[in-house]
């Protein structure tokens, strides 16, 4: 026999062998998620496109959307989705109080039937999160601290829909990453390595693939990938490097969630004003937690980071849009101007904006999408 | 050059404002809008209730206290309650917007739920001047007064509602050469949380 022939062989074999093995590992997969969870992977997953649904009374509302919203788009309106954490959701007032509930009327007011916005905000919701949420939504809330720490955990609890942000098909997303990326990061703090960084982005071009969402074997694969990610972590560093470490990670998750949307809809990078501000300190930090009722403590340790956090995020939002080329609002502008006794009058709490606050927001968003609908 | 004219009503007006510092400060009505302005008055009246029940550091009769309120405010459609492995989650309904909040850590575990009985303000009945500072007396009191207080006096005990009575309070406000320094008065509250 030829050498050529004896090699062409040996590659054959050495295929069927790694396709056998690989189709092996991949019923084990399954084989394995069946048992722990009753059902095969992609099967589960495919449940969860009747959750696009508000939550009813009896169930917490961390796991789903603010308000129930159909897949489909009505034809001839503009689909605006508004992304967002707890600031977005209305952490606190009632679904209709919240800014992109309010930003619905306002824009309804003008052009009757013409816009839909849907609240995509989450309770805790962070760009990473976010990022998964574009292929397939989790349905599960995962918090920031464990999203960093507890890879494997995490990934083990979310449970996944059939159904991803881009199958909502938008003309606008309207972006507002407001502290859940930075501040649970400042707290928590932990610097991946290089390997834990590719181990991430490994991960993350899995989960865009096709197969995520349809194979226990990418499943497990993801949560081998997020387990390394996680233990390749948890540097101590100085403030300046935390800070660094921090503006980078939200610079780069930034780009690459809106990078994703290219080629399929407008996104226009929002901020949301926070409460204390820098010339803001400890008196201040006393009242607001007097007026509230609340603990003065984790109040005064708020006035103490968020500012910086605030600032950083502003400078960064910034960059982000002029190197894009996307819009880019910040929005409160005259909440921030107000004297602090003032502010903190429209604050539920040293982040969240009260009805008034939303309503405010709401309005100046309209007045600036009416004025250049194509900024 | 300044004629004896000229300054005249720049004399009178420092006459009339020094005047009118002292009167001011104690006036009452007006030292207690100058408190109100600077301490925040009308605030949230606010009651704090564990985010779970029952309440592992808390005493079997007040945890049974806790739940009857709770329940109340559930029948009022203002809590949602969600069995937990422990016990019971309050959770505000939508309707419950002003009255009932939970405050979360950035993690979003709850810490307390807040609720909303109705509003803070003071009433100053008297003003003693000092050289250096200015004493006020008066009452913090509960007005506009929310559904969620009835529930709350009527269900919870007198050791968890006692702060809720008008509470004789006093101010101690720093005086300035350009008058009473609200923004640095301390408000003393006997026996309030």
């Amino acid at each position: 026999m030829s050498t050529g022939r004896r090699m062409l062989r040996a590659a054959t074999a050495t295929a069927v062998v790694l396709l056998g093995s690989a189709l092996l590992l991949a019923v084990l997969c399954e084989a394995l998620y069946l048992v722990r969870n009753g059902s095969l992977y992609a099967l589960h997953n495919a449940r969860h496109r009747a959750a696009v649904t508000a939550p009813s009374a009896d169930e917490d509302r961390f796991a789903r959307y603010r308000e129930a919203f159909p897949l489909e788009k009505r034809p001839d309106t503009v689909r605006i989705l508004a992304v967002g954490g707890s600031t977005t959701f209305g952490f606190g007032l009632p679904a209709k109080a919240a800014w992109p509930a309010r930003l619905a009327a306002c824009l309804e007011d003008e052009a009757p039937g013409r816009y839909e916005v849907l609240n995509l905000g989450r309770l805790g919701g962070h760009l990473e999160e976010f990022i998964e949420n574009f292929q397939a939504s989790l349905t599960d809330f995962i918090p920031r601290e464990h999203w960093l720490k507890a890879g494997p955990q995490r990934l083990a609890q979310a449970t996944r829909a059939d159904w991803g942000w881009k199958d909502l098909a938008p003309e606008l997303v309207l972006l507002a990453p407001v502290v859940n990326d930075t501040a649970p990061d400042y707290v928590s703090f932990a610097a991946p390595g290089p390997l834990g960084r590719r181990a991430a982005s490994l991960s993350e071009a899995l989960g865009r693939s096709p197969l995520d969402g349809s194979l226990a074997l990418v499943h497990y694969l993801r949560l081998a990938l997020h387990g390394l990610a996680a233990r390749d972590a948890g540097t101590t560093a100085s403030e300046a490097q935390r800070l660094a470490v921090i503006r980078e990670r939200y610079a780069r998750n930034l780009k690459r969630f809106i990078g994703l949307w290219r080629g399929r809809a407008e996104v226009r990078l929002l901020g949301l004003p926070l409460l204390f501000s820098p010339g803001d300190g400890p008196d201040e930090a006393a009242r607001a937690a007097r007026f509230w009722g609340m603990p003065e403590g984790p109040v005064a340790e708020q006035a103490a980071y968020l500012p910086a956090l605030e600032q950083l995020e502003r400078e960064v939002r910034a960059e982000t849009a002029r190197k894009l080329g996307i819009a880019h609002l910040e929005l409160g502008e005259t909440i921030k101007a107000r004297p602090f006794n003032d502010r903190l009058r429209l604050y539920l709490d040293a982040i969240h904006l009260t009805a008034q606050g939303h309503d405010a927001l709401a309005r100046e968003l309209a007045r600036e999408m009416l004025d250049r609908p194509n900024n | 050059m300044t004629t004896p004219l000229r300054t005249l009503p720049a004399l009178l007006a420092m006459v009339l404002l020094l005047a009118a510092v002292p009167c001011a400060a104690q006036d009452p009505a007006g030292v207690a809008e100058g408190l109100r302005r600077a301490l925040v008055y009308p605030a949230p009246a606010r009651l704090h209730l564990p985010p779970a029940l029952p309440a592992l550091d808390a005493e079997p009769a007040l945890n049974q206290a806790h739940l009857a309120l709770a329940s109340a405010l559930a029948d009022m459609g203002l809590l949602a309650l969600k069995p937990t492995t422990m016990g019971m989650g309050l959770h505000p309904t939508d309707a419950a917007y002003g009255l009932a909040m939970l405050d979360m850590d950035l993690n979003y575990a709850p810490r307390a739920l807040l609720l909303t009985m109705g509003e803070w303000d003071i009433e100053v009945t008297s003003v003693q001047p000092g050289d250096e500072r200015i004493t006020a007396m008066g009452r913090r009191v509960l007005v506009r007064p929310t559904a969620i207080l009835e529930p709350v006096l009527r269900l919870l005990p007198a050791s968890e509602t006692g702060h809720i009575e008008a509470r004789a309070t006093r101010w101690v406000i720093p005086l300035t050469p350009s008058g009473p320094a609200y923004d640095q008065a301390r408000e003393e509250i006997p026996g309030a949380p």
